[in-house]
């Protein structure tokens, strides 16, 4: 890539032509990382970004039916981006003596659909891919790798189900 | 140097390298840079507008907050939308002065008016980037701005109204306003832009860049001289 003429009779010296190649790639490179890196956070940014939920009322103690997985739907305030919206999410409560509970995402953990309660066959049921749970959420069939999603929870004085804003 | 011999034999990028960015010029001057100097500022602002349109919602309900989520949410945004906005202005800035180079080296005589042709559309060009593209962050400066912009455009005699609405999209600054601006920023002169560019490029490399007035009696490269040997 360099002209013959140009080089100096030196081998060794630095050519005037060599020394701006080089230059500019330098600049070169300097530029693309003070930039490179930036963007990239740039892109990845709302990734990175994590909201801290507070706890929301599910519903009272006394509403979950015994030995079923009842649905509650709750309403969260969510703000993506510069957005604010409300998006109401179902979860499963279970009991079986009305002291201990178990709370779960209904969220089907194949690929994302709603699961609901198949009272005829006494599982809960992913539509999607045919996923079938047992009333823990455990799977008995079906595609979905894991068990429902066990949700933290808290019971308080009044007896309400509060879980955390996801 | 396995891969760059297979890849030179297959596409001549050696020839393509020597006659784009290895070619001989005359000496000259720092004022020989500015049209470089305007590429480069062309190069920021398409990578970074391709950044903000990542974020960037042309909406009246949205446009504001976005911008606002972009200047002050997203990691970096402020530098993004910062190289974005500063450079337009530089753009501006450069093509003006490398216009003013051209006139006063007299680089736009012959064989060179086409370039100079083209250098004129790249002017107007830069400049519908400007406008279209300070409306779209949609706040007080930037509606009143184009408001009276665009009021220009009324002024013109019989069909004046006519054109005030086309280019408003109504009589009034609306949301079919900014979608058309928008439109019109980032799709529209873009490529105009690059066709109007490589033209511009094709013919600085083709013809070589004159010599500064002070050589006039200095004869120019020979053609042959940036023809590829091999």
């Amino acid at each position: 890539m360099t002209d013959p003429q140009m080089e100096n009779e030196d081998p060794h010296e630095l050519s005037r032509r060599e020394f701006m190649e080089r230059s500019i790639k330098a600049i070169g490179a300097f530029i693309g990382i003070t930039l490179g890196v930036p963007t990239v956070g740039y892109l990845i940014s709302p990734a990175l970004q994590q909201q801290a939920g507070g706890w929301v009322r599910l519903g009272r103690t006394s509403e979950v039916e015994m030995g079923v997985p009842t649905l509650f739907t709750v309403t969260i305030d969510k703000t993506t981006g510069w957005v604010q919206s409300e998006i109401d999410m179902a979860y499963f409560v279970y009991t079986e003596d009305s002291v201990n509970f178990t709370v779960m995402s209904n969220i089907c953990t194949h690929l994302g659909c709603r699961t609901h309660w198949n009272e005829a066959g006494g599982y809960i049921l992913c539509p999607c891919h045919d996923g079938h749970f047992d009333v823990q959420g455990n799977v008995i069939a079906g595609p979905p790798p894991r068990p429902l999603k066990r949700v933290e929870f808290q019971v308080d004085a009044n007896n309400n189900i509060l879980i955390q804003e996801a | 140097m396995g891969l760059g011999q297979w890849l030179n034999e297959r596409t001549g990028i050696n020839d393509v390298y020597r006659v784009v960015l290895a070619r001989k010029i005359p000496k000259t001057g720092w004022a020989y840079t500015l049209g470089s100097a305007t590429l480069f500022l062309m190069v920021n602002q398409i990578v970074t507008g391709i950044l903000l349109s990542i974020y960037y919602v042309p909406t009246p309900d949205h446009a504001w907050d976005s911008v606002n989520y972009i200047q002050n949410e997203v990691l970096f945004g402020w530098l993004i939308r910062g190289l974005h906005h500063f450079g337009a202005s530089a753009m501006v800035i450069l093509v003006g002065l490398h216009m003013i180079r051209v006139v006063i080296y007299g680089a736009y005589k012959y064989p060179r008016e086409v370039t100079w042709i083209t250098g004129v559309l790249l002017l107007i060009i830069t400049m519908a980037f400007g406008f279209t593209g300070y409306l779209l962050p949609w706040d007080q400066k930037a509606y009143w701005a184009t408001t009276v912009g665009t009021q220009f455009v009324g002024t013109t005699p019989v069909v004046g109204d006519w054109m005030l609405n086309v280019v408003r999209g109504g009589p009034d600054l609306s949301a079919v306003t900014l979608a058309r601006f928008f439109g019109t920023h980032v799709w529209v002169l873009p490529a105009a832009l690059l066709t109007v560019v490589g033209i511009h490029l094709f013919l600085v490399i083709r013809l070589g860049i004159s010599n500064p007035p002070w050589k006039k009696n200095q004869p120019q490269l020979p053609r042959d001289e940036t023809e590829p040997s091999a």
